[in-house]
């Protein structure tokens, strides 16, 4: 991984690669030139230089060395998690390995595999950090944030980043190891420009613009099976923080009662009201969450 | 339109990846080659009615044929070659027992050229049958033995047909070729430790604590050994460090030096553990495990090659 946090604006792994920024300034420039209204308010000052926007750009460079620091060493691993797999399936099935079947069908099976199921337990743990008491204490960083913009996806507590890494190893390490299982060799991702390319299709079409002002609205029925960036700022909404836990894929809310369309919504405000308070420096962003679990639980 | 053909071609081989020709020339179709000329000198000596000779140059057939059989990929690239070794080669494949109806065969007076309709008929293990099972052959027996040897001839050189007339294929697509090699690895492996050691050593999950030498892939000619010997050998042309580059570029490319010597030191201690003089699996417990880390090795090696750790830092939040 990189050292740097500049070096995520060159990996297509990272949600702040170049060309998803360009992607979203381009739908974002469209989208302002149809809605000329909205130019004042994403264009403003107040907006860009918001304190809590000032608050994200400087947490950004301290999560990220924490994360290096302090998260990384401590994961374990998705290759253990897949040779983990890997041994249990022979331990209860003994070998199957399947072999004969087209090569290109699986590696498309095996990334698609990968990207539903990463969703799948994304929107899981992302329900948990709100409906568990003790974890929304820490995922309230993120919704402290007041006003909204793509560096806000960094603004996570450190424990946070922790739940989410787990949730990777295990997702992406056990569907490899299942794949490993039955296809040996033959699982590789379908990739464009190095990145998965569901990741790469869904970054291209404006997942930077999930934390922004851009109102971006997919019509009704697409909404019922990918999450539109105003459904994200809906659930950024002081009154919505139950609906539209989902990343990319709409499926998860649908299914499990949880999914607000965008033309439901009127006017939203963001944060945590009075406790925003409480969230204000580096410093309370990463105490604050320990403080409250003192006071609740202690 | 040809022009922009040539020049889509000459870019192909420019930007094919060197180790996969080095594979392809120095492995497969070596291998192939080696096999066929092996089993056609064995059509000869059987034409001769040579015992002596012919089961010598079935041995050198047998541990030419492992090799190949090892690192079998014709199946990857093209269907109609994925059941070609099994055509000739029924060791753990189907209940039926050759060795009975093969006796009867050659009991009756039926020609030859009928009585032996079955695949499993003309196979290698159908010609071990012939060959070893008695001390003398009748004619009718070196007959049938020739045809069999024929046959088999006949499906190694369509390999090492099919490995030259496709080595631009397999040259030409690298995560296929790794894929449709690393499973050739993977497959042989298991059936290595499995069945040719583990089920005649009593080892194995079908038969544990259940020796039985009878259960060895060539029991009857006693090459098993020399057989488990060319397994092992065939890997280690993929994987050891040779004077050509293999499969281990790819490995050490890929980022996991680490598995490949655990893989190679597998090896290494496998072949040290094979006794040539014992025709028995039974007491060398140690083989079977050493071949049970060759196998995992090559799991352990595809999972660090993939990567997939790489991706972690930017798996978080919304």
């Amino acid at each position: 991984m990189e050292l740097l946090p500049f070096a995520s604006f060159l990996n297509p792994d990272k949600r702040l690669f170049w060309v998803y920024m360009l992607s979203s300034l381009f739908i974002a420039g469209v989208y302002l030139l149809l809605y000329k209204k909205e130019a004042r308010l994403n264009l403003s000052k107040k907006l860009w230089l918001h304190k809590s926007a000032q608050l994200d750009y400087l947490y950004f460079f301290v999560n990220y060395s924490l994360k290096v620091a302090i998260v990384l060493p401590v994961l374990f691993g998705a290759k253990e998690v897949a040779l983990l797999t890997n041994r249990a399936l022979f331990s209860f099935f003994d070998y199957n390995l399947i072999t004969g079947v087209n090569y290109q069908l699986i590696v498309l099976l095996y990334t698609l595999t990968l990207f539903v199921v990463s969703d799948f337990t994304r929107y899981w743990l992302h329900r948990f950090l709100h409906t568990v008491p003790l974890l929304w204490e820490f995922h309230k960083v993120h919704h402290s944030a007041k006003v909204l913009n793509p560096l806000t996806f960094y603004r996570v507590h450190p424990v946070e980043n922790l739940l989410f890494g787990l949730r990777y190893s295990v997702s992406i390490g056990v569907v490899t190891g299942v794949f490993i299982y039955f296809f040996g060799g033959a699982i590789s991702v379908v990739e464009i420009l190095g990145a998965s390319a569901f990741v790469f299709i869904f970054s291209l079409f404006g997942s930077n613009l999930r934390h922004s002002h851009i109102k971006l609205v997919y019509p009704k029925q697409l909404e019922k099976f990918f999450i539109s960036p105003r459904q994200h700022q809906i659930h950024h909404s002081r009154s919505h923080y139950n609906k539209n836990y989902g990343g990319y894929l709409a499926i998860w809310d649908s299914l499990f009662g949880s999914l607000c369309f965008s033309k439901d919504v009127g006017k939203i405000h963001f944060g945590l009201g009075e406790e925003e308070k409480r969230f204000s420096s580096v410093y309370q962003l990463l105490i604050t969450p320990f403080i409250n679990l003192s006071r609740r639980f202690v | 339109m040809r022009v922009v053909l040539v020049v889509v071609f000459m870019v192909q081989i420019a930007f094919s990846a060197e180790y996969l020709v080095s594979i392809s020339k120095n492995i497969l179709i070596k291998n192939a080659r080696d096999a066929s000329v092996k089993s056609e000198k064995l059509v000869e000596a059987l034409s001769k009615k040579d015992l002596k000779a012919s089961r010598e140059r079935f041995k050198e057939s047998i541990v030419a044929w492992k090799k190949v059989q090892a690192t079998y990929v014709a199946g990857d690239f093209d269907e109609m070659m994925i059941d070609i070794p099994r055509l000739f080669d029924i060791y753990h494949h189907g209940n039926e027992d050759i060795h009975a109806q093969l006796s009867r065969i050659f009991a009756s007076d039926e020609a030859l050229e009928f009585a032996l309709f079955k695949n499993s008929h003309k196979s290698i293990n159908a010609l071990e049958f012939t060959l070893f099972a008695k001390e003398t052959l009748t004619q009718r027996e070196f007959q049938a033995a020739k045809i069999m040897a024929e046959a088999i001839n006949t499906y190694i050189s369509e390999i090492y047909e099919f490995y030259k007339a496709n080595h631009q294929t397999f040259v030409g697509n690298e995560p296929k070729a790794n894929s449709a090699i690393l499973n050739a690895l993977i497959d042989s492996s298991y059936k290595l430790k499995e069945w040719r050691v583990g089920d005649g050593g009593g080892f194995s999950k079908k038969y544990r604590k259940d020796a039985d030498d009878s259960r060895n892939e060539y029991y009857l000619s006693k090459l098993s050994k020399e057989a488990v010997e060319a397994i092992i050998t065939a890997h280690g042309q993929l994987m050891f460090d040779k004077e050509y580059q293999n499969f281990s570029t790819m490995v050490i490319q890929a980022g996991a030096e680490q598995e490949l010597e655990i893989i190679r030191e597998a090896l290494r201690r496998s072949l040290m553990l094979l006794d040539l003089d014992s025709e028995s699996f039974a007491s060398n417990r140690a083989l079977y495990e050493s071949l049970e880390r060759v196998h995992y090795g090559y799991y352990l090696s595809l999972i660090t090659a993939l990567q997939i750790t790489s991706k972690i830092v930017d798996a978080d939040g919304d």
